[in-house]
């Protein structure tokens, strides 16, 4: 069975943490965000794929390392949009290959799921997901008998009884040359459905990320750390000193260095090569990547720190994302507290006595400087 | 409603067992799809059909049946799921033609039967049973007769049915081939090593072959050890003008997943589809009890009193229905649990009305307590979802369910059916005793009648909100559902969906008396959940709401939209439409179903097998 993973674009919300790269390779825990997709495709017996992005030199290296797992082919999509790169896989689509998004992390029983509704019913099928807010992802309704009646791939307000589009689909010959005179993912669907094609439906009640804005990296960081941590693992080749202490599942890859008096609660991983210096705080669901520093009596939480990147002393960040090779000078600090109402935010929400609070930190840009001292508001962008 | 057929042609050595042990597996992994009668039949070395078949489940008649011991190298299978007409040895599939040489297992309904059997009676058919299935070898029997080969006979006989069907037919002029058809009706080929399979859904080959073709409508042909032919009925106007060959090499698809997957129809878990299955189950069900309405109307309104007795789930229909009866149909009625009712036996004597209700029919407290009462000459009335099981033959009068087979162990279409059977009986009860005049009737009918559609759309608007809740709930480890009414009834059903999959202690309570005791356990962050069903219900526990909420609790509501706003704001609204009492007694369950589901599968729980549970209790 074959694949079209679809890994293009830098995701209008993440431009700035991927500095430009696709964002399906955003490292998070350890790994480039699409190779836990392909991990999962493979579990549900994909053994051919195509990834289709507009830069496939930037998959080099993944497609050797995962050549194990399964053959790969790279192809550029030419023309934009989903359905630029959907139509640069058609042959392989009308030959039933699955459809998946590479930036949507859902596990294999998915994938299964979605093949097997699309042998048994005979007809193209979408992986739908139950969402309170449908905005962010695309929207499906859906009749009694589980057919698509229509779809808007980019919703501007709420749809009314509306499933969340899931990011993995099984298509035919008949739909793709619908698809190939529309001018979007939706015109074609909703083309299709009026001329009276059926399009079925699956319904994922399970784990569903979708990378979309700065927030759903840290939600599927979340996942991550809840589906992979079971233990505590500290590679050999780590340096641990004495007086660190390590709470709960805490991942330490080889060649970090962990000083005196530093604190690591877990959920949390530890990047290869990085440094956590003496007295600071690493709070639970916290990424910490390869060859960062973290420099003394600075505090994390529930954040990623993408590769090569220098955390000043003294500083404090929570829900914050930060680009490759940023740098952060000493006291850098973020305020957490959000009012998203009225900002228009996204943020998580935490209930602590009775009260919700959003909480939404910065997102810091790859390569950037912040200067000693700034205080990034909630929500707020640094590039 | 769905029956399962399976064929087998090998050839020899191609399998690991006795063919009669190939075709009783395959059955047993379609059992999903019906239960209530089996049969089969294969081609002995002699070139004779043999044929066996009997009403029960697989396991238990298996013995009788004799798999084991038959071989061969091409048979046939069917495990049926009785919907009209009682399960019964005769009625089993598969069925033959006068002389025996033609065997033929079926599923769906041909709908021009009766005139077919009266032309094929009058050519000089005799038949042996009562199934709109028997004409089908009779037919391809008719044909042969009239100069046609096994194989046109058999398109022939195809192209005079009308209806849905899947069927696959043995013929002993040709006993190498198996044909099939399929209309409406699912039928998939599996392609083996030696051998090849015809079935109503994979799983029943999946030990055997991966490769896999899914007819399509209005295909037909044969398979045989080494070869598949498949043809289209081509049409012109509307009508059959002959069959083209089928070119299916690319419609061949090799599949990954485990059989169990493959039964769940495109859902994760079997309570996920039961729950949306919901829609369709209440509509057959609607239409399922109208033949029986006017008689057991007057039965009840007859009545001096009705005992509804269930356990679990349909204990909590019963609690509906006995709402139902006294309210709307204005008869003396109550609920009683199945394991409690024989602290009551005393009491019963003729004139008393007792309706059990059990899904299964199976359930051995109902049984007993209803072989009890009918020792003091009550009437019994059994509501039940599988045909002719042992607490409907011990009735005076059955009525069915018409929910389908239910897999997960937690009930959720089988309670939404027997609350619309109850509240169907109760309005009509109602009516007649003159309780309901003839406008607020249709109004409750109306709405009732448009369930299907009602269901669907708070599927579809409370799925998410469901989920969002299941992240909150996940981490509780107690939690109340409070309401009056209906609302107590809906509450305790709710409880229940909770405590059995998601290992959340949960307790249902009158709203009324929450004060009086289990008020004591409410501290900041305990979720109270309240479901009113209309007006009067909300306005009777805005009050209730007020006290929970000066303890912190974490609110959830289910009711009417427009009376939410009296509770002055919970934590999670969910708001439903505005129904009678009757219609929202069976879709104001909805929500709750999705929101136990969803918590168990946030935790990371099977909610198909919970631990300690069976679907049938059959013992004390």
């Amino acid at each position: 069975m074959k694949a079209v993973i679809l890994a293009g674009g830098s995701g209008s919300g993440l431009r700035a943490v991927t500095g430009g790269k696709p964002k399906v390779l955003l490292n998070i825990c350890g790994k480039p965000f699409i190779e836990r997709v392909i991990t999962n495709l493979w579990r549900a017996g994909i053994k051919e794929s195509i990834i289709v992005t507009d830069r496939p030199h930037d998959f080099d290296d993944l497609t050797v390392k995962l050549g194990k797992l399964m053959s790969f082919e790279l192809r550029k999509q030419r023309k934009p949009e989903v359905v630029g790169a959907i139509l640069e896989a058609r042959e392989e689509l009308r030959k039933s290959a699955l459809l998946v998004y590479g930036d949507t992390l859902v596990p294999s029983e998915a994938y299964l799921l979605t093949l097997s509704t699309s042998i048994d019913s005979g007809y193209p099928t979408i992986l739908i997901v139950p969402n309170e807010d449908v905005r962010l992802y695309g929207a499906v309704l859906v009749d009694g008998a589980g057919y698509v009646t229509e779809f808007h791939e980019k919703p501007k307000k709420m749809v009314e009884g509306a499933y969340a589009y899931g990011g993995v689909g099984v298509f035919n010959n008949d739909f793709l040359e619908v698809l190939e005179n529309a001018g979007s993912l939706e015109e074609g669907i909703n083309e299709y459905v009026k001329e009276g094609g059926k399009i079925r439906t699956t319904l994922w009640s399970g784990v569903w990320v979708d990378l979309g804005v700065p927030v759903n990296t840290l939600e599927a960081m979340y996942y991550i750390m809840v589906d992979e941590f079971k233990g505590t693992y500290i590679s050999s080749k780590a340096k641990l000193a004495s007086t660190a202490v390590i709470e709960g599942p805490v991942y330490i890859d080889e060649g970090a260095t962990i000083d005196h008096y530093s604190i690591i609660r877990g959920p949390a991983y530890i990047g290869r090569e990085a440094l956590i210096g003496a007295h600071t705080f690493i709070r639970p669901y916290t990424d910490v990547e390869s060859l960062v520093t973290v420099s003394s009596y600075s505090e994390l939480a529930w954040s990623i720190i993408s590769d090569r990147s220098t955390i000043g002393r003294g500083s404090f960040l929570g829900y914050s994302i930060v680009g490759e090779a940023a740098t952060l000078e000493p006291g850098v600090t973020t305020k957490l507290l959000a009012l998203p109402e009225e900002a228009g935010i996204k943020a998580i929400k935490i209930v602590m006595k009775r009260k919700p609070y959003y909480k939404a930190g910065a997102v810091i840009a790859a390569k950037s400087r912040v200067p000693a001292f700034t205080t990034l508001r909630p929500g707020s962008e640094w590039i | 409603m769905a029956c399962g057929i399976i064929a087998v042609a090998a050839s020899k050595g191609s399998l690991p067992k006795k063919l009669g042990a190939v075709i009783k597996e395959s059955l047993k992994s379609l059992e999903y799809r019906g239960y209530d009668s089996v049969g089969y039949a294969v081609i002995t070395e002699e070139g004779k059909i043999f044929l066996r078949k009997s009403k029960g489940m697989i396991n238990a008649v298996a013995k009788k049946l004799g798999f084991e011991l038959i071989d061969g190298l091409i048979g046939i299978g069917h495990t049926r799921w009785a919907t009209h007409g009682s399960p019964s040895d005769v009625n089993s599939h598969p069925h033959l033609d006068c002389e025996g040489k033609i065997a033929v297992a079926h599923n769906g309904i041909i709908e021009n039967w009766r005139e077919l059997k009266e032309w094929l009676i009058r050519k000089g058919h005799v038949f042996r049973s009562e199934t709109d299935t028997e004409v089908i070898p009779h037919l391809i029997e008719e044909f042969m007769k009239q100069g046609h080969g096994p194989y046109s006979a058999f398109k022939e006989a195809v192209n005079m049915l009308e209806g849905a069907y899947a069927i696959v037919a043995l013929n002993t002029v040709a006993p190498d081939k198996v044909f099939m058809a399929k209309k409406t009706s699912p039928l998939v080929i599996g392609f083996g090593n030696g051998v090849n399979f015809v079935a109503s859904d994979i799983p029943a080959f999946l030990k055997y072959t991966r490769k896999v073709l899914v007819l399509r409508d209005n295909e037909a042909g044969y398979v045989t050890s080494n070869n598949v032919v498949v043809e289209r009925k081509s049409f012109n106007e509307g009508k059959a003008v002959g069959w083209t060959k089928v070119d299916y090499n690319g419609r061949v698809r090799e599949v990954e997943w485990t059989p169990e997957m493959a039964m769940k129809g495109g859902y994760p878990h079997f309570m996920l589809k039961e729950i949306h299955e919901q829609p369709q189950a209440v509509a057959s069900t609607l239409a399922g009890i109208k033949d029986s309405l006017e008689e057991i109307t007057k039965i009840i309104s007859k009545a001096d009193r009705v005992i509804l007795i269930g356990a679990g789930t349909s204990y909590h229909a019963s609690y509906l229905g006995a709402i139902f009866l006294s309210n709307i149909g204005g008869i003396s009625s109550n609920a009683l649990i199945s394991s409690e009712a024989s602290w009551y036996r005393n009491s019963v004597r003729e004139g008393d009305v007792i309706i059990a209700v059990s899904q299964s029919g199976e359930t051995i407290d109902t049984l007993l307590a209803i072989r009890e009462a009918r020792k003091r000459g009550a009437y019994i009335i059994a509501l039940s979802n599988v045909v002719d099981s042992a607490i409907p033959r011990e009735s005076d009068y059955a009525l069915y369910t018409r929910a389908g087979p239910e897999i997960g162990v937690a009930a959720t279409k089988t309670f939404a059916t027997q609350v619309t059977v109850l509240a169907v009986l109760s309005v009509k009860v109602g009516r007649l005793n003159g309780l309901l005049r003839e406008r607020e009737e249709t109004t409750h009918l109306k709405a009732l009648s448009n369930l299907p559609e009602i269901i669907k759309n708070v599927l579809s608007s409370h799925e998410g909100k469901a989920k969002t809740v299941s992240k909150g709930m996940k981490g509780k480890l107690s939690a109340f559902y409070l309401g009056r009414g209906y609302g107590l009834g809906l509450s305790m059903e709710s409880a229940l969906k909770l405590k059995e999959i998601a290992y959340i202690h949960a307790e249902a309570y009158s709203a009324g008396e929450s004060k009086h005791g289990p008020i004591a356990l409410v501290e900041e962050g305990f979720p109270v959940i309240f479901t009113a069903v209309n007006g009067i219900e909300c306005d009777l526990i805005k009050s209730n709401v007020e006290e929970m909420r000066a303890r912190y609790a974490w609110l959830l509501a289910v009711a009417p939209k427009e009376y939410l706003n009296k509770f002055g704001g919970v934590d999670v609204a969910i708001p439903m439409p505005s129904l009678p009492v009757t219609a929202a007694a069976v879709s104001y369950i909805v929500p709750h179903q999705l929101i136990a589901y969803y918590t168990a599968v946030a935790k990371g729980l099977d909610p198909d097998k919970p631990r300690n549970l069976a679907k049938t209790v059959t013992v004390v």
